[in-house]
């Protein structure tokens, strides 16, 4: 007792520096975690972003799709915050050739949450479906699932954009949000922008300071996409107008409400407002017929060549 | 007297040691979020590029069918910037209405704002060698720099990112027909 009374300074101090010393060490291991999660979180989401930046990059306009495919998708569902199915077509290379096909990308949530700062944050993964031509015939009516392209995804956000920067949003069809109309328009997309956010969970939080460190495990990558085929004056370009498809229900998802009534004039606005006026109902299956080829484009005046 | 004292050292060793580990653990967040807010900015550039080459290469462009060859018609450097009517964006026409334009922008990350500013600068220059050139060519070189400014409890770094690029009037006229 003598002995502990005489070191007892000591035996305080000490023990003080202990426990701070436990603590600086518990921070510094977390914090090696974080970073090696974040490294980890930014690579999935950059490799995901890359292959789906390719494709629709490679994305192919409606005079093209309607063309090569028969017929012609393009559809962004969700809202302002979320994009639950981004469907587009887009050209695969396989072998020395290659074809078209309708990519979907729909978004499936996983029931699951990741804690991002001090915020939880649902998870999603991300399926690709596809629609092609078989060997003869038409495309078929369905989607088909291919897989899990992205794991972990808190955001996923697809935004068009028409040649003169106005965001496309297609009011009045398939529950107001994004479907375009059923003939070639000049507010058909040129531009996307698209939006990933994927996150994982970091090591465990202890106190309340470590709370606000692990944003680190979130990664976002957000970029404008320009298809390299839209051009700058997207589907201004001559070529032939079909229908829209009416898109093919995924499993177990609900048949969408009824179509709006069709407006009598379907002639591309040579000065287009941003919102689409109501389009004409789209077509309940692909159109297999040949469409129509351009008009002859006019002579380029001196100065100019086509 | 003597305990004490090597107390008190003992405190002074740990307390420079916990700053040192504090400053550590800080520059290495710190660079964590540089990241993210680069990739950001990057972001926010490329965007604006997109949206300024979608336009006709010149004024004089409008409505006519195919790439320019000639530089008859073409705006003068001093023209640059918006013409007559040309009042917000969504009325500019061709590349160079952005010259000297500047835009605040704001992104969204994990529910807080990152603020950016864009600045958009073009000019004429030499198609064979990518130098400026006073006077027209048939190449304009479009230049956007976003720059972040210094935010948050652990200070979000200023970040600039400078993107560049040539435009031709055959730039936005490719079609492939596969």
């Amino acid at each position: 007792m003598q002995a502990i009374l005489d070191h007892l300074t000591a035996i305080l101090v000490g023990a003080t520096l202990l426990g701070a010393m436990m603590f600086i060490q518990f921070r510094q291991q977390q914090s090696s975690i974080e970073t090696v999660a974040r490294d980890r979180v930014h690579e999935q989401t950059t490799s995901f972003f890359d292959t789906i930046e390719r494709e629709v990059e490679n994305a192919r306009t409606r005079p093209q799709s309607v063309t090569g495919l028969g017929y012609y998708v393009m559809e962004i569902q969700g809202n302002d915050d979320r994009t639950d199915r981004f469907t587009f077509t887009t050209f695969e290379p396989t072998g020395t050739n290659g074809q078209l096909a309708s990519v979907s990308y729909v978004l499936v949530p996983t029931g699951e949450t990741v804690r991002v700062g001090t915020a939880l944050r649902n998870t999603y993964d991300l399926e690709r479906w596809s629609n092609r031509l078989p060997a003869s015939g038409p495309a078929p009516n369905d989607y088909t699932r291919e897989g899990i392209v992205a794991t972990d995804l808190v955001t996923f956000r697809v935004r068009a954009f028409d040649k003169d920067g106005s965001r496309v949003t297609w009011a009045g069809t398939n529950g107001g949000y994004a479907r375009p109309g059923a003939t070639a328009s000049a507010l058909d997309p040129v531009r996307f922008e698209i939006e990933v956010e994927g996150a994982t969970e970091g090591p465990r939080q202890l106190t309340g300071d470590q709370l606000a460190t692990s944003e680190q495990t979130l990664a976002r990558v957000a970029h404008s996409i320009r298809p390299i085929n839209a051009s700058a004056t997207g589907s201004l370009v001559s070529g032939p107008t079909a229908s829209a498809r009416d898109l093919p229900l995924l499993p177990g998802e609900p048949a969408p409400p009824p179509p709006p009534p069709p407006t009598p004039s379907p002639t591309p606005s040579p000065n287009p407002s941003p919102q689409q006026p109501p389009t004409p109902a789209p077509s309940p299956s692909p159109n297999p017929g040949p469409a129509p080829g351009p008009p002859p484009r006019p002579a380029a005046p001196p100065g100019y060549e086509v | 007297m003597q305990q004490t004292i090597l107390a008190l050292a003992a405190i002074l060793i740990f307390s420079l040691y916990a700053m040192s580990r504090h400053q550590a653990d800080a520059s290495r967040e710190r660079l964590a979020i540089t990241a993210e807010v680069e990739t950001a900015a990057v972001g926010i550039a490329r965007t604006r590029m997109h949206e300024i080459t979608l336009r006709e290469f010149d004024e004089a462009d409008i409505g006519r069918e195919g790439a320019r060859s000639s530089l008859a018609g073409l705006t003068a450097t001093s023209s640059f910037g918006p013409d007559m009517g040309e009042t917000t964006e969504a009325t500019y026409d061709d590349i160079d209405d952005f010259d000297g334009r500047a835009t605040p922008q704001t992104v969204q990350w994990n529910g807080r704002n990152l603020v950016f500013r864009d600045s958009v600068s073009v000019r004429y220059v030499v198609p064979a060698t990518a130098a400026a050139s006073a006077g027209a060519t048939l190449a304009k070189e479009v230049t956007i720099i976003v720059t972040a400014a210094p935010d948050g409890f652990i200070g979000t770094p200023e970040v600039a990112a400078r993107l560049r690029r040539i435009v031709t009037p055959a730039s936005s006229t490719s079609l492939s027909t596969s």
